[in-house]
C-alpha cells in the first residue's frame, strides 16, 4: 500500500509537471510561428496559433542583414557582460556589509537600495538624461552602462542580502581563526557559498539589461553605441510594420538569454555539493 | 571576528562603491522627480511653482487614480496568493530532484525570457472575441462570446492574468536557488527524526527559506504596484479607464498629455506606496524569520 | 579619522573614473567642415521613404563637400519620446529634426526651441511649393519649415465583396448604412473596419463624418479655440458614429482590434471597406499574399444629398525643423528645406503621400490603387489634419479616448461634446 501511494503521487507530480511545462513553453513556440509569418498571417483572427502557411525564412535573412544588427548585438553582448559583472561584485560587497558586518547605518542603506526596485523608470529619465548629460557622459558607452549597474544594483542587493542572511555565523568566526583578512575571506570563503545567489542575480540582471529599451533609446545618440531591441524596433515603420521581422530579431534576441539561463542555473543546480563543504 | 567586522574602513570600502552610485544615479533622479512634482510644467516650456497642488490632486481631483490604486492591490493579492505559492512549489519540486530538473527548470523559466510585448499580443489572442478562450467555453456550451479585453467589467483581470501567470518562472528562480542554499544537513538531521517529504518541506524548507520568500514577495509586491509593460499592451487602461494601473496613468501624463509635473507627482508616490507596503511586509515577516533562526 | 580619509581617497577615484570620460569625447571637427546632426524617424530598411530619405541626404552630401550629415534614427514612437526629453534637456546635438505640425511642434515653438526659415526661404524656393501647403508649419508670421507630402483619409472598397453581397459603393450616410446592412450577409465580413483599438483610427472615424457635418472651415475655427465647440453638427456626428456601431457596420467589437487587425482582415479578405491614410494604397499594391484585387477608393460619404465633397481629412502634418540652438542656422536650413523638397517631390512615385511641391506626374509608373486615389485627391479642394495632429497633447489624449468610447455599448454623444468642450477651451 505505501509503494502504491508513493507512486501514485509520484504520477501526479509528473503530470502537473508535464502540464505546466505546455503552458510554459506555449508563448515561444508562438514566437517562433510569429517569426516564419507575414503580417496577413500574424493578424489573421482565424489563424491565431496555427504554424505558418509559408515558412518565411527571408524574415530571418532580412532581421539580420538589414539595419546594423551584428554590431548591435556584439554592443549588447558588452553592455551585458559588463553591467553584470560590475554591479553583481558591487552589490555583493554592499549586500554582505548591510547583513554581515556590524554598523549603525545598515538598516537606512539597506532602506535606500530597496528605493531602486520601486522607482518607474519612465518618470526618472528626463532627470538621468540631464545628469548624465551634465557629467557628460551620455554619448558613450557609459551613457547606458551606468544607468544599467545603477538600476541593477538594487535587485542584486536584495536577493544576495537574503543569502547571505542564511550563512550560519560559525563560517565566519572558523576563518577569522585562521587568521583570514576580511577580503580573502570574502572573495575566498563567503563568495563560494551563495554561488547560487550569485547566478540568480547574475541571470535577472543579464536579462534586464538585455531586454532593456527605454533608456537605449532616449539616452544613445549614436548608432554606434545602440542596442539590439533598438536595432529590431528599428524595423517598425511610422505607417506600416512587417511584424515577421520584428518576431525573427526577438527569437535572435532571445537565444543569447536562453543559453545564459542554460549555463547560469546549472551552477545553481550543482551548488548542491559546494554549499554541503563546509568552511 | 566582531571587531574585524565592525571595522569602519572595510565597511566603507564594502558599501561606498555602490552607494555613491547609486545615490548619484537613482536617489537623486527619483527626489528631482518628486521636485518635479511640485511645478506645473509641460516637459519642455517653463515651470510654474505650485507647491504641494499636484499631490493634493492626486487623491482630490483625479477620477482615476484611487481606481488604478486599488487595481494594483488587485494584482498584488494575485501575485503574493497564486503566484509565489506556485512558484514555491514548483521550486521545492525541481529542487529535490525530478527527472528532468534542467529541462523543466528552463521551460517554466521561458516566458520571463520573451518580451512582454510578444506576451502581451498573445494573451490578447487568447482574450479576443473570437479567440481561443471564448472556444474553450464554446467547447462547455457556454457561447457569450465576451470580448474579455473591450469589457470594462472584464478588462483588468484579462491582464492580471497573464501578469500573475508570466513572473511564476521569475520567482520561482529566485526561491529554487535558495533551496538550493539549504545545507543537506539540515535534511540529515531531520529525517532522523522521521520527517521527509512534504514534512520535510514544511518543517525544514519553507521556515529555512523565509528570508528568500521575502525577498520574492517584495519584489512581487512592489512589481504589482508599479505594474506597466504588461497593461499598456493589452488594454491600456481602457475601456475608459476601467483597467488603469498607477504606472499607465504616469506614463500618460509624462509623455502623451505633456502633464510633466503631475505625472511626476504620481511616479514620487508611487515610490512612497511601495515604500510603505514592503515596510508593512516587512514587519509580517519579522515574525516568522525570528521563528527560522531557532532552527 | 584616519579611515575616513581613505573613504574619501575611494570616493575621488570613484568621482574621476566618471569624470575622465567628461572630457573626452567630442571630437574636433576641422574648421571649415560643418556636422549637422539630422533626427529622423525613416528607420525601417524595408520602407520605400526611407530608401528616398538616405538617397536624397547622399546627394547633399556630395554637392556640398564641406558638410557631413550625422544621421539619427529611431521608430516613431520611440522618436517622440527622445524629441521631448532631448527638448526638455540642452537637445545640444541635433541640429536638423523631423517632427508633426502644428499639433506637437506648437509646444516647441511656444518654448521658443525651434527656429524660424523665413529668412531662408528664398522667393525661387517658395515658387516650387504648392500654393497653400504650408499653413500647419506657420505661427503667428513664422514658417517654420517647408512641407514634404499631404495625405489624405479615404475609405478602401473591396469591389467583390460589394458584388458579392449585391451592395452599392456607398455616397451618402444613408448609402453608407444600407450598404453595412447587405455587407453584414455575409458569412465573416465586417462591413467597414477602423481598428480603433489604435485611438487615433477612432478618432479618424468620428472626425470623417464630423467633417461632413460641420465643413473643414468651421471644424479648424473650433479645434484653434476661435469659436465654441458647440455646433450641433459636432454632436450629430457622434451620434452617427454611435448608430452605425449599434448597427454592426464596424464589426461586433471595433475597439478589440488595432490597425494591423484592421488592415488583415481587409487584405484576407474579411472587411468590405476600411478607414487609413492614403498610405494604405501601397500596403494594397505591396501584400503579395493579398486576396484583394478590385479596389476602389472614395471620400467619407456626405450626410445629405447633392453636398459638397471637396473638404477632406488630411493635408500636410510632418517635415524637417531646426533646432534654434543650431551653431550652424544657415546650413542647417538649408538641408531642411532641401530634404523636404527632395522627399516631397518623390512622394508620389514612392506612394507616400501626394507632393507639396509642383512636380510633373507620369501617371504610368504609379501603382494602380494610387492613380485612382490621386485623382480623387486632385477632386478635392480644403484639408484638415487629423485632429491629433491639430489639437494640444491633453486635449488629443481626451478627444481620443472620448472617440473611442462612442464605439462601447452605452456611449453618450452628450458626454461626448461635454468632454470635448472642456478639454479644447483649457488649451493654450
Amino acid at each position: 500500500m505505501e509503494i502504491n501511494f508513493n507512486k501514485i503521487k509520484r504520477v501526479l507530480i509528473y503530470v502537473f509537471l508535464l502540464a505546466f511545462t505546455f503552458i510554459q513553453i506555449f508563448p515561444f513556440y508562438w514566437l517562433i510561428t510569429f517569426s516564419f509569418k507575414s503580417n496577413t498571417e500574424i493578424f489573421d483572427s482565424n489563424n491565431l496559433m496555427g504554424l505558418p502557411k509559408v515558412w518565411r525564412l527571408e524574415n530571418y535573412s532580412k532581421a539580420l542583414m538589414g539595419g546594423n544588427i551584428l554590431h548591435y548585438l556584439l554592443n549588447s553582448v558588452l553592455y551585458a557582460v559588463l553591467t553584470v559583472v560590475i554591479a553583481t561584485l558591487l552589490s555583493a560587497m554592499a549586500a554582505y556589509a548591510i547583513n554581515r558586518m556590524y554598523w549603525k547605518a545598515k538598516g537606512i542603506v539597506a532602506v535606500i537600495f530597496s528605493l531602486g526596485i520601486m522607482i518607474p523608470v519612465q518618470a526618472t529619465l528626463l532627470p538621468l538624461f540631464q545628469g548624465l548629460d551634465m557629467m557628460g557622459v551620455r554619448r558613450g558607452y557609459l551613457g547606458l552602462l551606468l544607468p544599467y549597474i545603477t538600476f541593477a544594483m538594487p535587485m542584486s542587493v536584495m536577493i544576495l542580502g537574503g543569502f547571505f542572511k542564511s550563512l550560519p555565523r560559525e563560517i565566519e568566526e572558523a576563518a577569522c581563526i585562521d587568521g583570514c583578512n576580511i577580503f580573502s575571506m570574502f572573495f575566498r570563503i563567503i563568495f563560494p557559498m551563495i554561488k547560487p545567489g550569485i547566478a540568480t542575480a547574475c541571470i535577472f540582471t543579464f536579462l534586464n539589461t538585455w531586454n532593456e529599451l527605454l533608456f537605449a533609446n532616449t539616452f544613445v545618440d549614436s548608432a554606434e553605441y545602440k542596442t539590439l531591441p533598438v536595432g529590431i524596433m528599428s524595423f517598425v515603420g511610422e505607417h506600416s510594420t512587417n511584424w515577421g521581422i520584428i518576431g525573427a530579431g526577438m527569437v535572435i534576441a532571445t537565444l543569447p538569454t536562453v543559453v545564459i539561463y542554460l549555463m547560469l542555473s546549472k551552477q545553481v543546480q550543482e551548488s548542491f555539493t559546494v554549499g554541503a563543504v563546509k568552511g | 571576528m566582531k571587531r574585524l567586522l565592525s571595522n569602519k574602513l572595510y565597511i566603507a570600502i564594502f558599501v561606498a562603491p555602490a552607494l555613491i552610485l547609486f545615490i548619484a544615479m537613482g536617489v537623486v533622479p527619483l527626489f528631482i522627480t518628486g521636485y518635479y512634482g511640485l511645478f506645473d510644467y509641460d516637459g519642455i516650456g517653463k515651470k510654474t511653482f505650485i507647491g504641494l497642488q499636484n499631490y493634493i490632486d492626486l487623491f482630490a481631483a483625479d477620477a482615476y487614480f484611487l481606481k488604478s490604486i486599488l487595481n494594483s492591490f488587485i494584482l498584488a493579492a494575485g501575485s503574493l496568493f497564486v503566484q509565489l505559492p506556485i512558484a514555491l512549489l514548483l521550486a521545492i519540486l525541481l529542487a529535490n530532484g525530478v527527472k528532468g530538473e534542467g529541462f523543466y527548470r528552463t521551460v517554466f523559466f521561458l516566458p520571463v525570457v520573451i518580451s512582454s510585448m510578444v506576451i502581451g499580443q498573445l494573451w490578447c489572442k487568447i482574450f479576443n472575441s473570437d479567440g481561443l478562450l471564448n472556444a474553450i467555453l464554446g467547447f462547455f456550451g457556454c457561447t457569450d462570446d465576451i470580448a474579455w479585453l473591450v469589457n470594462s467589467k472584464t478588462a483588468y483581470m484579462t491582464t492580471v492574468i497573464p501578469a500573475v501567470w508570466q513572473s511564476i518562472g521569475y520567482h520561482m528562480v529566485i526561491l529554487y536557488a535558495g533551496v538550493k542554499n539549504i545545507s543537506p544537513e539540515y535534511y540529515e538531521a531531520a529525517k532522523l527524526d522521521g520527517a521527509t517529504g512534504f514534512k520535510a518541506a514544511m518543517k525544514i524548507t519553507i521556515p529555512l527559506l523565509m528570508p528568500t520568500i521575502k525577498v520574492s514577495a517584495t519584489f512581487a509586491l512592489v512589481g504589482s504596484l508599479r505594474v506597466f509593460d504588461l497593461v499598456y499592451v493589452m488594454t491600456g487602461g481602457g475601456p475608459n479607464h476601467a483597467s488603469e494601473v498607477p504606472a499607465t496613468l504616469m506614463y500618460d501624463n509624462l509623455f502623451v498629455k505633456c502633464r510633466y509635473g503631475y505625472g511626476s507627482a504620481q511616479a514620487f508616490f508611487i515610490v512612497f506606496e511601495c515604500l510603505l507596503f514592503s515596510f508593512l511586509l516587512n514587519c509580517i515577516f519579522k515574525k516568522s524569520e525570528e521563528n527560522a533562526s531557532a532552527i | 579619522m584616519k579611515n575616513w580619509k581613505k573613504v574619501a581617497a575611494v570616493c575621488m577615484s570613484i568621482a574621476v573614473l566618471t569624470g575622465v570620460s567628461a572630457c573626452s569625447p567630442a571630437a574636433k571637427q576641422e574648421s571649415d567642415e560643418v556636422v549637422l546632426d539630422v533626427w529622423h524617424q525613416f528607420t525601417d530598411p524595408e520602407s520605400e521613404q526611407t530608401k528616398t530619405f538616405l538617397a536624397a541626404v547622399d546627394n547633399y552630401e556630395s554637392e556640398h563637400e564641406n558638410i557631413k550629415i550625422e544621421l539619427h534614427g529611431l521608430d516613431t514612437e520611440s522618436y517622440k519620446t527622445k524629441i521631448s526629453t532631448e527638448f526638455a534637456s540642452s537637445a545640444s546635438g541635433i541640429d536638423v529634426f523631423y517632427y508633426w505640425s502644428p499639433g506637437k511642434l506648437k509646444q516647441l515653438v511656444n518654448a521658443d526651441k525651434v527656429l524660424p526659415l523665413n529668412d531662408y526661404v528664398t522667393d525661387e524656393v517658395m515658387s516650387r511649393v504648392k500654393e497653400g501647403s504650408t499653413s500647419a508649419f506657420e505661427f503667428g508670421d513664422d514658417l517654420y519649415a517647408l512641407p514634404i507630402d499631404s495625405y489624405m483619409m479615404c475609405l478602401f472598397c473591396n469591389k467583390t465583396l460589394f458584388e458579392e453581397a449585391g451592395a452599392e459603393i456607398p455616397s451618402t450616410y444613408d448609402e453608407l448604412i444600407a450598404a453595412g446592412e447587405k455587407l453584414q450577409t455575409l458569412d465573416g465580413v465586417t462591413p467597414l473596419v477602423i481598428g480603433a483599438k489604435d485611438s487615433w483610427l477612432a478618432g479618424a472615424l468620428y472626425e470623417a463624418v464630423a467633417l461632413r457635418e460641420v465643413g473643414a472651415g468651421e471644424v479648424q475655427a473650433a479645434l484653434l479655440g476661435e469659436t465654441a465647440f458647440t455646433n450641433e453638427g459636432f454632436k450629430r456626428a457622434a451620434e452617427k458614429v454611435i448608430e452605425l456601431n449599434q448597427k454592426g457596420i464596424f464589426g461586433k467589437n471595433p475597439l478589440e482590434d488595432g490597425e494591423p487587425e484592421a488592415t488583415a482582415d481587409f487584405l484576407n479578405g474579411k472587411a468590405a471597406m476600411q478607414l487609413d491614410g492614403s498610405w494604405f494604397a501601397g500596403t494594397i499594391d505591396n501584400t503579395e499574399e493579398s486576396v484583394v484585387t478590385d479596389v476602389e477608393v472614395i471620400t467619407f460619404p456626405v450626410v445629405s444629398e447633392g453636398q459638397s465633397r471637396t473638404d477632406y481629412a488630411g493635408g500636410a502634418s510632418a517635415s524637417f525643423f531646426v533646432n534654434k540652438n543650431t551653431d550652424t542656422p544657415a546650413e542647417a536650413a538649408d538641408f531642411a528645406i532641401y530634404i523636404a523638397e527632395q522627399m516631397g517631390s518623390k512622394a508620389l512615385e514612392i506612394g507616400s503621400g501626394f507632393p507639396c511641391w509642383n512636380v510633373d506626374v507620369d501617371e504610368s509608373a504609379l501603382s494602380p490603387t494610387f492613380v485612382s486615389l490621386y485623382n480623387l485627391y486632385n477632386s478635392v479642394e480644403t484639408g484638415i489634419q487629423n485632429w491629433d495632429g491639430i489639437l494640444d497633447a491633453n486635449a488629443t489624449a481626451v478627444h481620443l479616448e472620448q472617440a473611442q468610447s462612442l464605439l462601447v455599448e452605452g456611449a453618450s454623444a452628450e458626454s461626448f461634446m461635454k468632454a470635448h468642450q472642456e478639454a479644447i477651451s483649457t488649451q493654450e
